[in-house]
């Protein structure tokens, strides 16, 4: 049973010299993502443990079944020494393989399933801190974000369910075996005891070229696939300019230097299980020509006392390939281990932002909420905030309360955003205090206060889903006709007729299937869908629309209007010229404009 | 399974070489190892018989200890070399097919917004390339090898045990029936959900992100989450299932063994006392049986993927099938006639062309005809959403009307060769990509053998001269992450930059100044004007300030295309942005 588990992506096998090699400074070289995932499947690791020594024993059942396979044959051939009867040696060698296999079964399942449960923890985890994160908190790209869950978390799996197991063998099953063969002739257990050990060594000391082309390699990898996003998301400029044949021979370039760099890596990881290769076969060689040697009478030694016998040369040549076959496992799962660690590492990456701030700082989560009023005005009292060391917010003071359309102008970089995202409690202020009829946002609790307000975004977020689903988002029971009403109110309607299959038709991650005029207009409907909102907030509603289709939405803001406060950031004049009134962001401080001051800028 | 068996015999076609000899080189060592095990039990029983009966029977030792010399040599390098020229051949093999799927996906693609693939969907694509390689190196291979060896292996024994070595035979072959069931039906449909529930789980966690400020407010965050914790608990499920099935396949494969150990061991010690066999054979028998699932082992750690890649290939090869048809079509039109541009005659017509993203979906374009003299400067206008830059995109054919005929300097669209239409009419749109490379690189995109005096005369009109000449490495500065910015305004002139080298007759421009702020805009529009002197030009937009310096400007609005009398009216120009 040589080249148990010989995956041909051997680089892993390299991966075991890096083992023996890192083992003697661990304590120091052990990344931030290796500290963190002892402890993230900590909880796990009794069972895996116990998965493992279920294995362990299946694997050292094979010593019952050689030793009775060997004593059959040998008492088939020498009927004087000792020997056992065929039948009963094949029915015990198949309860034996029966227990195995129950054995094996049990303690790979236990394994995979404590994996399955850290995975589905951490996962949950990172759901739970993603939602309770305050909106505002700079996060990286959402695709990165996606793929830690995805990708990263699961390739935490095998690392505990293949790999850690296969760790845990490594110390058990080789030593029992090699005491079995001492029991029959202390000079082939020396065999063993040597070449055992010099496996890792020599692996070890390919390694450490393997490691350097290796990185070499992910380097060229990482360049390919860079290559070919680039090139497939210029595809129509590629095209436009008749350079799709030259981009394939660029491709095809790039993949021969892939396979260049890759066959360097292969070539060592290749020599690497060969030394595993050599090792093994020669155990074998060795014990075998020993044996035969011994039972010609030509060689007397290595045994105790008496010379060998049959039966117990033929146990030995059935256990030597055994005693590989867990260095060859672990060498092939070895891959597992890296790319737990790799993950494991931009884990790490992600829970450091994860933990920046959280909204309880922003707005209080105080048991005692206050239900909020229906009407009511908010009033900004002496807002303060700062980034860093930039103050962006000074002294703000507002008032909201009665139907009217309120502009913000100014350009961008004046801290429009950081106040809208102070209102939402998204932000935390330093001083000042916001209040909504009379009383601190606070009191209301974070939530509550949030879904009482409409919004519309500079880059408003559409969902995977029907454009029905987009909009009940924002109201859940709202009906069709409703729907198509607030559609129409931002000159968005013709949506219905556009997108295949109207309120029930698919429209894609990211509104893809949308213009970014259409995309802003149906936020817009949806914004107005909040019925019961008691303030409306645009964030620059009209950017990049024309002039016809700006005017429509200038018009439905300007309708929302008459029933609650609305709060425009903008610096479209067209907004600003229907606008009840107008402020300015100066230096962290609102000014109020009065109409044709405004008209004038 | 066929798209499978298509792109090995591909594989076979371009590397033969590498393809027969890997095989032959794979089936030698695996020979060699089975063959190692066996010499040696035998060599010790014969040892053993020859021990009993004390020297009368003249025994080769030597022989003997020089074959097991042998077989542990030709197993351990002969790995080494088939390994490396088996993968070195996939490996070249794999870069021609992800240039071919690279051209398959380009054909593919249309611009349709509707249709547009995101990039991660594009990635996986890509992806699929680098999966197929498992295919012969982890099942093509260790299949042959242990389809020839237990076919020889048991004509061998027959001869010594007719018995024992049916028995051999039946248990191997129940254990390719496990491997072949553990590839059915049963592990696609696991593997389907698999990744269903995969990107069930990215959407939801990208939307969960991107969308956080808008979800807290309409309160459909924890909503969200639990969509994202749902998928979790598929793909977990999924995932843990299909751990399971690997695990058992091994664990059934390894007992498996034991069993033939077993069995085929009572078969010929049956054989022996019946005395159809000489005594000496039976250890070969049992280290046989001992050697032989390896082979199967080998094979069960990649019959798990099996489901993957056979799904990768059927993306593949429908790719390359795509990829090949394009080919055809390119080079049916590859002899068509070079369009002809003479002074006062149209350069493009458009005759009642019809459009509309599918067959459910309302016409964008119903009836459009259009006739551009040469020399002469048009903008067309409209609401956002009319099919503007459809039209631009049909023009220069990333688009076929459902309708309609498009002739180009009297040669109609469809048949008109690619190269010869790209050097007559050139896009600049919004959409223009920038590569992650050299600037050098990204004009030469336009033109290949431009000289680097063309590049400067090309950057000096559209007015990026400067900029360059700042940076150290000039032309050679890197672009996009990790390199220089550019700024929106900066992007839309490297693109006219790279249309300028390629010095069309005809231009199509779709939303030139789209996104820049005014000052931008007009320096963009001078560069522009500079550069189409006496071209003829086709221009979308919807800003006022485009429309400067036209001959005609045409409303596309419900599908047609009507003139608009200029001067514009006050009406017209407050449907247009003012700025």
């Amino acid at each position: 049973m040589t080249e148990k588990l010989a995956d041909v992506r051997e680089l892993s096998d390299a991966g075991v010299a890096e083992a023996s090699r890192s083992k003697g400074k661990r304590a120091r070289t052990k990344s931030a993502g290796q500290v963190w995932l002892q402890k993230a499947v900590e909880p796990e690791m009794k069972l895996v443990k116990r998965g493992a020594m279920l294995q362990g024993l299946s694997e050292i059942l094979w010593i019952p079944q050689a030793a009775l396979l060997a004593l059959a044959i040998a008492g088939l051939i020498d009927p004087h020494g000792p020997g056992l009867d065929p039948f009963y040696a094949t029915a015990s060698i198949l309860i034996l393989a029966a227990i195995r296999h129950f054995l094996k079964v049990r303690g790979g399942e236990i394994a995979v399933r404590a994996a399955s449960k850290a995975r589905h923890r951490l996962e949950t985890s990172l759901l739970s801190n993603l939602t309770n994160l305050s909106p505002a908190t700079e996060l990286p790209a959402s695709g990165k974000i996606a793929s830690i869950a995805v990708e990263h978390i699961q390739a935490i799996g095998p690392y505990l369910g293949r790999f850690l197991p296969i760790q845990a063998r490594l110390s058990l099953v080789p030593v029992v075996l090699l005491i079995a063969v001492a029991y029959v002739s202390w000079f082939a257990a020396l065999c063993l005891l040597v070449f055992g050990p010099l496996v890792p060594v020599f692996m070890a000391i390919v390694g450490i070229r393997a490691k350097k082309a290796s990185e070499r390699q992910l380097g060229v990898l990482a360049d390919m696939g860079g290559l070919l996003l680039d090139r497939l998301r210029g595809m129509e400029t590629l095209r436009l300019f008749g350079a799709v044949k030259r981009s394939e021979d660029d491709i095809r370039k790039l993949g021969g230097e892939f396979r260049t760099s890759t066959m360097r890596v292969l070539r060592i990881a290749f020599l690497s299980s060969t030394a595993l290769e050599l090792f093994s076969a020669a155990a074998i060689a060795i014990t075998a020509i020993y044996v035969g040697f011994s039972l010609l009478g030509e060689w007397n030694f290595g045994a105790y006392g008496s010379p060998l016998t049959l039966a117990g040369g033929l146990f030995m040549l059935m256990i030597v390939p055994e005693y590989f076959a867990p260095l060859r496992a672990f060498a092939a799962a070895y891959h597992d281990r890296a790319a737990g660690i790799a993950a494991a590492d931009h884990i790490v990456e992600l829970q450091k932002n994860l933990e920046q701030d959280t909204p309880e700082d922003v707005i209080g989560t105080g048991l005692d909420v206050v239900p909020l009023p229906d009407t009511g005005a908010l009033t900004i009292r002496g807002l303060h905030v700062s980034r860093g060391h930039r103050t962006i917010l000074a002294d703000v003071n507002l008032s909201l309360g009665e139907p009217e359309l309120v502009v913000i102008k100014g350009p961008s970089g004046t801290g429009k955003s950081t106040l809208m995202d102070c209102i939402l409690g998204f932000l935390p202020s330093d001083q000042g205090q916001i209040a909504y009829g009379g009383l601190p946002l606070s009191s209301y609790g974070l939530t509550n206060w949030q879904q009482a307000i409409s919004v519309l975004s500079q880059n408003p977020e559409l969902f995977h889903g029907t454009l029905r689903a987009n909009l009940r988002r924002a109201d859940k029971n709202a009906d069709d006709a409703t729907l198509t009403q607030v559609l129409k109110l931002a000159a968005v309607d013709e949506l219905l007729l556009k997108v295949p299959g109207g309120l029930s038709g698919q429209i894609g991650e990211d509104g893809k299937g949308l213009s970014l005029g259409e995309r802003r207009r149906f936020a817009l409907a949806r914004a107005a869908l909040r019925k019961d909102a008691r303030l409306i907030i645009a964030d620059e509603p009209t950017a990049d629309l024309d002039g016809a289709t700006a005017q429509k939405v200038v018009g439905a803001l300007k309708k929302l209007a008459h029933n609650k406060p609305v709060l425009v950031a903008t610096h479209d004049p067209r907004v600003v010229g229907s606008a009840d009134r107008v402020l300015t962001l100066k230096d962290g401080v609102l000014v109020e404009l009065d109409q044709c001051e405004g008209e004038e800028q | 399974m066929r798209s499978s068996l298509r792109i090995i015999w591909l594989l076979q076609k371009e590397e033969p070489l590498a393809f027969w000899g890997g095989l032959f080189l794979a089936f030698l060592p695996a020979a060699a190892g089975i063959a190692l095990l066996a010499v040696s039990g035998y060599f010790i029983t014969a040892t053993a018989i020859v021990g009993l009966s004390a020297g009368a029977i003249a025994f080769n030792a030597a022989s003997a200890a020089g074959h097991i010399r042998f077989y542990a040599a030709l197993r351990i390098f002969g790995r080494y070399v088939e390994r490396v020229i088996t993968h070195d051949a996939t490996f070249r093999f794999l870069a021609n097919l992800r240039s071919g799927v690279f051209r398959g996906l380009v054909a593919r693609e249309n611009s349709s917004a509707l249709n547009q693939r995101s990039a991660t969907a594009l990635s996986r694509v890509v992806s699929d390339v680098d999966q197929l390689d498992g295919l012969f190196l982890r099942l093509v291979v260790p299949l042959a090898s242990a389809a020839i060896i237990t076919g020889l292996t048991l004509v061998i024994l027959w001869q010594y045990s007719p018995m024992a070595s049916i028995a051999l035979g039946a248990v191997q072959a129940a254990g390719l029936a496990v491997l072949a069931k553990s590839a059915g039906p049963r592990q696609k449909a696991q593997a389907r959900r698999l990744n269903v529930s995969r990107d069930a789980l990215r959407v939801r966690v990208s939307d969960l992100v991107r969308g956080r400020r808008d979800l807290s407010v309409f309160g459909g965050l924890e909503q969200q989450r639990l969509a994202a914790l749902k998928a979790v608990n598929q793909l977990d499920a999924a995932q843990e299932e299909s751990e399971l099935t690997d695990m058992r396949n091994q664990a059934v494969i390894s007992t498996m063994s034991q069993v033939m150990v077993a069995l085929t061991f009572l078969f010929a010690a049956y054989s022996y006392q019946q005395g159809q066999m000489e005594l000496k054979h039976i250890a070969l028998f049992a280290f046989v049986a001992l050697a032989l699932p390896e082979l199967l082992i080998s094979i069960a750690n990649s019959v798990g993927s099996w489901s993957k890649m056979s799904g990768a290939a059927n993306r593949v090869r429908s790719l390359l099938t795509v990829g090949e048809c394009n080919e055809a079509v390119q080079s049916a039109r590859s002899n068509s006639k070079a369009p002809q541009f003479t002074a006062g005659e149209d350069v493009l017509e458009l005759k009642d062309v019809h459009f509309a993203y599918n067959e459910k979906a309302t016409a964008i374009l119903d009836g459009v005809d259009l006739a551009l003299p040469m020399g002469s400067r048009s903008v067309v206008i409209g609401p956002s959403g009319a099919g503007k830059s459809t039209l631009a995109a049909i023009v220069a054919r990333l688009q076929t009307p459902q309708k309609g005929s498009v002739q180009i300097g009297g040669v109609s669209l469809g048949e008109l060769a690619e190269d010869k239409l790209r050097a007559t009419l050139t896009v600049v749109g919004q959409r223009t990509q920038i590569f992650h490379s050299t600037i050098a690189e990204n004009l030469r995109v336009a033109r290949e053998d431009a000289s680097d005096a063309d590049l400067w005369e090309a950057l000096a009109h559209a007015g990026l001269k400067e900029l360059v000449e700042a940076r150290q490495e000039k032309l050679e500065t890197h672009l996009g992450e990790g390199g220089l910015g550019l700024s929106g305004g900066e992007g839309r002139r490297l693109a006219l930059a790279r249309a300028y080298l390629r010095n069309p007759e005809i231009w199509v421009v779709d939303e030139l100044t789209e996104g820049l702020d005014h000052a931008t805009a007009e320096t963009v529009l001078a560069s522009f004007r500079a550069m189409t002197k006496g071209k003829t030009v086709l221009m979308v937009s919807h800003r006022a300030s485009e429309l400067e310096g036209a001959d005609r400007v045409l409303m596309l609005e419900d599908g047609k295309l009507q003139d608009v009398a200029l001067p514009l009216s006050d009406e017209m120009k407050s449907r247009l942005r003012d700025d």
